[in-house]
């Protein structure tokens, strides 16, 4: 076992790592069977797919570390912001501005994942979480106030992606395009999360998750790991930020953007679906987003009739529901199951 | 290498106006098994945690295995084969048994490389200690005594050069100190690996296995040599029962 040749202990990782991502990989491939068959669905798809990697890029870091960062939105942003730069103003690249945006924007989060996991990572618990609130009003601020980038307006750029592609490219890019370029980010997310499941990595991590000062004292260097998985939790959620708001919707606006009502939905998702698993949060993001539209197409016109007016219905019920989940199921949906499931295959497919 | 494994040299950590340890010098050399006994608040404690790297000493240096460890991280000196376990046992509860131990083989000296490897060491060790029937329990919900073995376990697969056992018997019944005493003595001679036991009070088990004894009270060393001659020692007598003769 010890000397065995290099190749081997990488053979087994990957086999490990495609085991686990298996499931997860499956529940995709049949969205994206869906979202062929039924066209007129796919808005629901993608918005499901917007979720799902919204916690499954959080899942990284929250998820494994327990670590809650509630200013996570603004890695978002910076991936919005980064795909806005390069079409505002490279749109002469053509096509290769998607690449460069998706760059501008990734690195714009490493760096911000750097600076705020350098010093934020320090703190434990509540500390960590208020101190990230500040770190994503502060950079909100900064645009607005020193007016950089378009200021409080943001940046409109429908115009410049259809000079850098063309009628015809700006169309599919913003639909088809965009929603495949979600799958691909689907299917990333789940690769690397088992590849750190699968390694030295995801046991640092849940080391550091169950008792920090246990794993720092045992020989975990507990920044690195720390740091690791906020960093790439960050770069996901920048890709995703990047196409969903930039290429999908082809605006960026602060007060959007750094909206922390996205980084609370990513902890619903979490939660909801089980933290720290590979399938929770595309578990959370189906019943979150599935709830949402059930109620929102089916029930709220209902109500209407009825004469009651509630559009944001969905809101207060869904409360109560991640309430009761909280409390009868803490570890999450397919935590829950998990710890419950007798048949040792089912247990691996929940993994 | 020449010298002792371990060097502690002149340490003194003060906790505000309190000396935890007042210029203590220990060494301990390659295979030895050393008890340090002293009664609560004697600074046993706090010279593990200077010597695992939780602690800075205020003064004095530490070396292992010939090196200047006094600045480097605990990791660092996992790495160079030191590894510990806990007074009060803290396997990380949400992990199974063989995840736990894993863990250990991931990040001391034995550094595996595959999970399948990490959890080949889990299993064999686990073996070991004794513990392979709750493998894939949930470390949460074994009893104290198993907790213990697991965090043994847990230290063993990091293949460590030195390990450092914090009240491992303390609460056991006398048939467990026993076993636990004897899987010790029997990786000691197996692996070849050092240990410092801290015992503040079951000297039935400092008697069975320690080659030599270092006794520790109000932070200063105040007697060592061979079990029977320091468990006889007036001065020892005196601080464990508080008694002149």
């Amino acid at each position: 076992m010890a000397s065995g040749g290099g190749l081997e202990p990488l053979l087994d990782t990957l086999k490990a790592a495609a085991r686990k991502a298996g499931p997860a990989l499956a529940v995709y491939l049949v969205l994206l069977a869906a979202y062929f068959i039924f066209p007129e669905r796919r808005q629901l798809i993608a918005t499901i797919l917007f979720y799902a990697l919204l916690g499954g890029a959080f899942n990284i870091f929250m998820g494994m570390t327990g670590y809650v960062d509630f200013g996570y939105v603004a890695f978002l942003a910076m991936g919005a912001y980064g795909m806005a730069i390069a079409f505002t103003y490279m749109a002469d690249l053509g096509y290769w501005a998607i690449p460069v945006g998706f760059a501008i924007g990734a690195i714009l989060a490493s760096i911000l994942a750097g600076i705020v996991g350098g010093i934020a990572l320090r703190l434990r618990g509540a500390y960590f979480a208020i101190a990230t609130i500040g770190v994503n009003e502060g950079i909100r601020f900064l645009i607005e106030g020193g007016n950089l980038l378009g200021g409080s307006v943001g940046l409109l750029f429908a115009g410049k992606i259809k000079e850098a592609l063309g009628d015809d490219g700006f169309k599919m890019i913003t639909s088809t395009g965009s929603d495949l370029i979600l799958f691909g980010l689907a299917f990333l997310t789940v690769a690397v999360t088992a590849l750190i499941l699968s390694t030295r990595v995801g046991f640092a991590l849940q080391a550091i998750r169950e008792d920090e000062d246990a794993a720092k004292a045992l020989g975990i260097n507990v920044t690195k790991y720390k740091l690791i998985a906020f960093t790439t939790s960050a770069v996901l959620a920048s890709l995703l930020g990047a196409t969903f708001w930039s290429l999908k919707g082809n605006y960026v606006e602060p007060a959007r953007v750094f909206n922390i009502h996205y980084t609370v939905e990513a902890i619903i998702v979490v939660m909801l679906g089980g933290a720290g698993t590979l399938l929770g949060p595309l578990v959370g993001a189906v019943i979150y987003q599935g709830f949402n539209f059930a109620l929102n197409t089916y029930v709220a016109p209902f109500l209407r009739e009825l004469g009651i007016h509630a559009l944001g219905i969905h809101l207060p019920i869904f409360a109560l529901i991640l309430l009761a989940v909280i409390v009868a199921m803490p570890e999450g949906i397919v935590g829950y199951l998990r710890a419950r499931v007798r048949s040792r295959v089912l247990r691996e497919v929940l993994a | 290498m020449a010298g002792p494994l371990l060097k502690v040299e002149n340490v003194t950590k003060r906790f505000g106006g309190v000396v935890a340890l007042d210029r203590v010098s220990i060494s301990v050399d390659e295979g030895e098994l050393v008890a340090i006994i002293g009664p609560n608040g004697s600074g046993k404690t706090t010279l593990f945690n200077v010597i695992n790297g939780v602690y800075r000493p205020d003064e004095g240096r530490v070396y292992f295995r010939g090196v200047d460890v006094t600045d480097l991280p605990p990791y660092k000196r996992v790495e160079m084969g030191l590894a510990r376990t806990f007074q009060i046992p803290r396997p990380w509860p949400g992990l199974t048994v063989r995840e736990n131990v894993a863990v250990g083989a991931f990040f001391g000296r034995a550094r595996a490389r595959s999970v399948s490897e990490a959890l080949e060491v889990a299993d064999s060790v686990l073996d070991i200690v004794g513990l392979s029937g709750k493998a894939d329990e949930v470390a949460a919900r074994l009893t104290v005594v198993e907790k213990k073995l697991l965090e043994l376990a847990r230290a063993l697969a990091m293949r460590p050069k030195l390990l450092l056992l914090d009240e491992i018997v303390a609460g056991m019944s006398p048939s467990d100190v026993e076993k636990v005493v004897d899987t010790i003595v029997r990786v000691r001679d197996e692996m070849g690996i050092a240990v410092v036991a801290l015992v503040e009070h079951v000297i039935r088990a400092v008697r069975r296995a320690a080659e030599r004894v270092i006794v520790l009270h109000q932070g200063r060393v105040i007697a060592e040599g061979a079990p029977d001659e320091v468990l006889s020692n007036p001065k020892v007598v005196e601080v464990y029962l508080g008694v002149t003769q």
